[in-house]
């Protein structure tokens, strides 16, 4: 006799597994077209509110539930289908539909043009969790082999969508995506088709395979077909320098980290910082773009010192003021000095390491965030469209690494580090960047810097100077702090270490590892006269006289603030600064996050309503996004859930509605706490894995696939679900505060390891922490199913994916405003909630009904 | 698939829709003339611009006629507007003030860099001498060309060029008027302006709040002032 199970139980994990993985890889994936096309923050806004497709899907099953689950076989087979079909029409619904969304500021007209885009990406989230939930409502039986597939697929899609956009360029993913899952839709159809033939004595139409390939001849058709190609936005810098006459672009490279391009172009010529004083010639240069946005210049390497504008820029001023070298034409300080040794973090496309090496560095490590660059310029030189890159230079060690890992790997010193504005500051001062992370411009990450400099070494920082001003502030705050947490002589006065300087945009501050000597601070003056430069903060006192010689601001107190910052960082106080001007640490990351509510109506009075925006729109768009998603959730989730006719007509009143108020705090809470617990963990290993987009892909994944695990151990647990929540929530807080508490040491600790050693640690880490946490949901299942409620599946589905989306904004708004270990302990509070909700729940069953038995559940990995 | 066409024809609809715009009648030019003295009198006379030379070429010149035929019935509002390939007119008080800030008379020879639309310039060539106006975008510059033109102003110059450059052939000029924010002042068009000549350029990133600064070369020494929060396009080519 044949024990093995029918042919179609064994097709569809695989068919589970395959749809899991083009869901999340798709999700990657339009997060990366997005913000190609858009930029992050809207990417992040419509991505968020596409992702309530999740628990739509479960208002729609709870909404119809006998008839989707009398055909929940055909229904499955068509979602396969359609998901592929909404997969690739993503791409010409991307290019019919308005995307410069952003205009809304000033038009709200343009807002159904924001609603179209989301409902464009809507639908294959939608398609595809419908027909996860059809199959794991229409066989519960097998929930664990079929959760357990799901969970593989999503943690592998998780993973493979950012090794496809290695492969590929964002835009060429969709309509592969919906090939892939039209291709299951197929084989779902065929393997229905010779079943029917089998079981049948006639003949039998292959009608399912028919609807499998006019599927596919329409993912085809959408994907490849269709005349309509998305665009960038007219108002990126990559789309404006394309419209430039003679305008070539040389490279374009896609990764995970974004899409590269080199453009060479008559027009493009980079100076930033530099002097109004200089009157040379600033050459065209090829520049480089990350997804449309200006990266940095290639340096024109046969630029000289004498002749280059790098030279007059506000930043070179470490090497006019302490030189290291033996070159004779210096101020030299210290004639001793075997060599030069320089750090460029945030390197680019190399322009400040050309400058190193002009101004006489013997040495200069450069530190490239993106590994994709360097790779780049090979690929140029072997194409033979340049001779050769500052990265070849035998003088030039270039290591691809994010800074932060770099500065705990790394045991060498030295003499000057340079913190560029074109891969630094300035470009990600931009205000769209308000709720980005920034693990180098903390008190920590600054504290590293630091311990890398030789004991006469200088670190040099540039950033625009803004108004009302900012950023500078902040900055010089920052320095003041780090050097201060040092505890070294800084720590009696801090100000005799640091110097600033003022152009017409830009300000450059410079932190000297010992005081300034007498002769050092003349030199800043010299430097500053004969550039033209003012000089916002000199510790000789000086700058109240020479101060804004050349330059005036608008807010004439920032001299002044300087030095009271200057005088201690407990001066901070009483600035009467309405920003948020804090230093940064790394429980709050957020260097470009300046609003707060007295700031809000500063700028409303400065520039109006719009200003507000525009002054900080990455911070004002969460705010809507969690609005929109609220919106969104109630219209499309919790109101037809909490209308439906099901809920109303079975069981007991008032039970039902108790049961019902305490599955939605209890799923509701789990799916915020499953959210807010791993988007602090991806923060906190970003310290240990260095990069973020590989940290978040590693942390994602072992969650979901661990949680996999614990939702199957689950089931053999269930014979004491008295205990099992609250042991699992005790589990959770134990581990959470282990791991917070060892992060930092073991970031340091194992910099050394190799990138896959260190991997591997931490997925040994997270996997009691995963394994604890995916037991919740199906145990909360378990005791609806055991109450009778069974037809809540969908509702705790629903509601659980819903908390899921709305728990990442509210994630970033708390961490902006009272830091990542808030999180980690709202995370920690919504499963203390479920603890006690269970409790609760217990206490209800043992009063009014006898256990049944357990049965298997639906479960959902929505809650990721 | 029934859900697929219904949305391309939602798409479809709002775009034909766009481009149907119908031609100004004259009873909408007086409409337009009084949007445009309700413009001066609360957007930019409230706020402080107080030239008589400059308020008199805002009420003057049709700003509707350089907006797109989709945007004419926002070109009024106290807005920039994108007029294609990534730019925008300006917030009709930000024109206002650049003139007032330049200080145009009618002896001014003034470089506009950036026509963009040619708004800007039309409203110069009301209170200065000469007008020179660069354009590097072909569309943006035979558009612009072609609407000054149809408006009969004869004492603008339109050249299609990188504005990075100036204008050699004609320097010094008393006044430079940069309408998108470069990185760094070009080093030509410091070179270009006239001793005591002024500058006015916005400063800042890309979409983030900018402010406009004053450039003034007094006895060969170049002097910058911030002067004001405002928001523009990028400046196109210079990074």
């Amino acid at each position: 006799m044949d024990t093995r199970p029918p042919a179609r139980d064994r097709l569809l994990p695989v068919l589970l597994v395959g749809l899991s993985f083009f869901l999340l890889a798709c999700e990657v994936v339009l997060l990366r077209i997005l913000t190609y096309l858009q930029w992050y923050h809207f990417a992040y806004l419509v991505i968020s509110l596409a992702l309530l497709g999740f628990g739509a899907s479960g208002t729609l099953l709870h909404l119809f539930r006998p008839f989707w689950l009398r055909h929940h076989e055909r229904i499955f087979t068509l979602t396969l289908l359609l998901t592929g079909i909404a997969m690739a029409a993503v791409k010409p619904l991307l290019a019919a539909v308005p995307t410069e969304s952003f205009l809304v500021v000033w038009q709200p007209g343009r807002l159904w043009g924001l609603v179209l885009l989301c409902l464009t990406l809507f639908l294959p989230f939608f398609c595809g969790a419908f027909g996860l939930i059809v199959v794991f409502s229409a066989a519960p039986q097998r929930i664990a082999l079929h959760y357990g597939a799901n969970l593989l697929g999503s943690g592998a899609g998780a993973l493979g969508g950012l090794l496809l956009l290695y492969r590929w360029h964002p835009l060429d993913l969709p309509p592969l995506l919906g090939l892939g899952t039209g291709l299951l839709g197929l084989l779902s159809a065929s393997s229905a088709w010779l079943r029917e033939r089998r079981s049948s004595a006639k003949a039998v139409l292959p009608v399912y395979p028919g609807l499998g390939l006019a599927g596919l001849a329409l993912i085809a058709l959408l994907g490849w077909a269709a005349p309509l190609k998305p665009s960038m936005s007219p108002f990126k810098a990559f789309s404006r320098t394309r419209l430039m006459p003679q305008t070539e672009v040389l490279l374009e490279r896609s990764s995970p980290q974004g899409v590269l391009a080199i453009v060479r172009s008559p027009t493009l010529r980079s100076a930033t910082g530099l002097s109004l004083s200089f009157q040379g010639e600033i050459y065209p240069q090829a520049v480089a773009f990350l997804d449309g946005n200006p990266l940095g210049p290639l340096p024109l390497l046969d630029d000289t010192a004498a002749t280059s504008p790098l030279h007059h820029t506000s930043f070179t001023i470490p090497y006019h003021v302490r030189s290291f070298s033996s070159a004779p034409d210096k101020p030299l300080v210290n004639r001793n000095r075997k060599s030069m040794r320089v750090l460029v973090l945030n390197a680019a496309a190399g322009s400040e390491v050309h400058q190193a090496l002009m101004e006489g560095a013997d040495s200069v490590t450069a530190v490239v965030r993106n590994p994709v660059m360097l790779q780049a310029f090979d690929d140029l030189i072997e194409a033979k469209i340049i001779t050769t890159t500052v990265y070849r230079d035998p003088r030039v060690r270039a290591i691809t690494a994010e800074p932060r890992s770099f500065l705990y790997r790394d045991t060498g010193r030295f003499d000057v580090v340079m913190i560029p504005p074109t891969g630094g500051v300035v470009n990600a001062a931009a205000a769209m960047q308000a709720i980005y992370e920034n693990n180098l411009l903390t008190e920590e990450g600054v504290a590293a810097i630091l311990r890398r400099l030789s004991p006469e070494g200088l670190l040099c920082i540039t950033t625009w100077l803004d108004s009302p001003p900012r950023r500078l502030l902040k900055m010089f705050g920052l320095l003041v702090a780090a050097s201060e947490s040092l505890e070294s002589e800084a720590a009696v006065y801090p100000g005799a270490h640091l110097a600033a300087i003022g152009s017409w945009n830009v300000a450059t501050v410079i932190l000297s590892r010992r005081p300034w000597s007498p002769g050092e601070l003349d030199r800043i003056h010299q430097f500053a006269a004969n550039e033209g430069f003012d000089l916002l903060y000199l510790p000789d006192g000086s700058e109240d006289e020479e101060a804004i010689t050349y330059h005036q601001l608008a807010d004439t107190s920032l001299v002044s603030d300087l030095a009271i910052l200057a005088s201690g960082i407990t001066s901070r106080e009483v600035l009467p600064s309405p920003f948020h001007l804090t230093p940064p640490t790394d429980d709050r990351p957020f260097f470009h996050h300046f609003l707060t509510l007295r700031s809000l109506s500063v700028m409303r009075n400065t520039l109006g309503a719009a200003g507000v925006m525009l002054a900080e729109w990455g911070y004002v768009l969460l705010w809507i996004t969690l609005a929109l998603l609220l919106v969104g959730g109630v219209a499309l989730i919790l109101l037809p859930l909490g209308l439906s006719r099901h809920s109303f007509t079975q069981n007991e009143h008032g039970v039902r509605l108790a049961r019902r108020s305490l599955s939605l705090l209890y799923f509701g809470a789990i799916g915020g706490g499953f959210m807010l617990v791993e988007i602090v963990l991806i923060q906190k290993l970003v310290l240990v894995l260095g990069d973020p987009v590989f940290a978040t892909a590693a942390v994602i994944a072992a969650l979901l696939v661990f949680a996999g695990a614990g939702s199957m151990l689950s089931e053999r647990l269930a014979r004491a679900p008295c205990l099992l929540v609250p042991c699992a929530v005790a589990l959770i807080i134990i581990l959470l505060a282990g791991l917070f508490g060892s992060i930092v040491y073991f970031a340091s600790a194992w910099a050394s390891l190799a990138q896959g050693s260190r991997l591997l640690v931490v997925i040994a880490a997270l996997a009691p922490l995963a394994l604890v946490m995916g037991m919740f949901f199906p145990t909360g299942v378990r005791w609806l199913n055991a109450a009778g409620a069974d037809h809540l599946i969908p509702w705790a589905w629903g509601i659980n994916g819903f908390a899921a989306v709305i728990a990442t904004p509210v994630a970033t708004i708390a961490a902006l405003n009272l830091g990542f270990p808030a999180v980690g302990a709202l995370g920690a509070v919504c499963y203390l909630l479920a603890a006690a909700v269970s409790f609760r729940w217990w206490a209800r069953r043992q009063t009014n009904q006898p256990v049944p038995p357990a049965s298997p559940i639906p479960n959902s990995h929505q809650g990721k | 698939m029934n859900r697929t066409i219904v949305l391309l024809a939602l798409i479809v609809w709002p775009a034909s829709w766009k481009s149907e715009a119908a031609p100004i009648r004259p009873p909408e030019q007086e409409e337009f003339a009084r949007q445009r003295d309700a413009m001066v009198t609360r957007q930019i006379a409230r706020r402080g611009v107080d030239d008589p030379g400059v308020l008199a070429a805002m009420r003057a010149i049709p700003r509707h006629r350089f907006v797109p035929t989709d945007e004419v019935r926002r070109a009024y509002n106290d807005s920039p507007l994108p007029i294609g390939y990534g730019q925008t007119i300006s917030q009709p008080f930000i024109v206002a003030y650049m003139c007032q800030m330049a200080r145009l008379d009618s002896t001014s020879r003034v470089l506009e860099v950036g026509t963009g639309s040619g708004y800007h310039a039309s409203v110069m060539a009301q209170i200065a001498d000469t007008v020179y106006t660069m354009e590097i975008v072909p569309q943006l510059a035979d558009r612009a060309r072609k609407t000054i033109a149809s408006l009969r102003y004869n004492n603008i110059v339109t050249r299609m060029a990188d504005g990075y450059y100036g204008w050699p052939d004609a320097a010094p000029f008393d006044a430079i008027v940069v309408t998108a924010a470069p990185e760094h002042i070009p080093p030509p068009l410091v070179q270009q302006l006239a001793e005591g000549g002024r500058m006015v350029i916005p400063v800042g990133h890309p979409f983030l709040t900018q402010y406009l600064v004053l450039v003034e070369k007094r006895d060969g020494r170049v002097r910058s002032q911030q002067l004001m929060p405002v928001r523009f396009v990028p400046f196109t080519g210079g990074h």
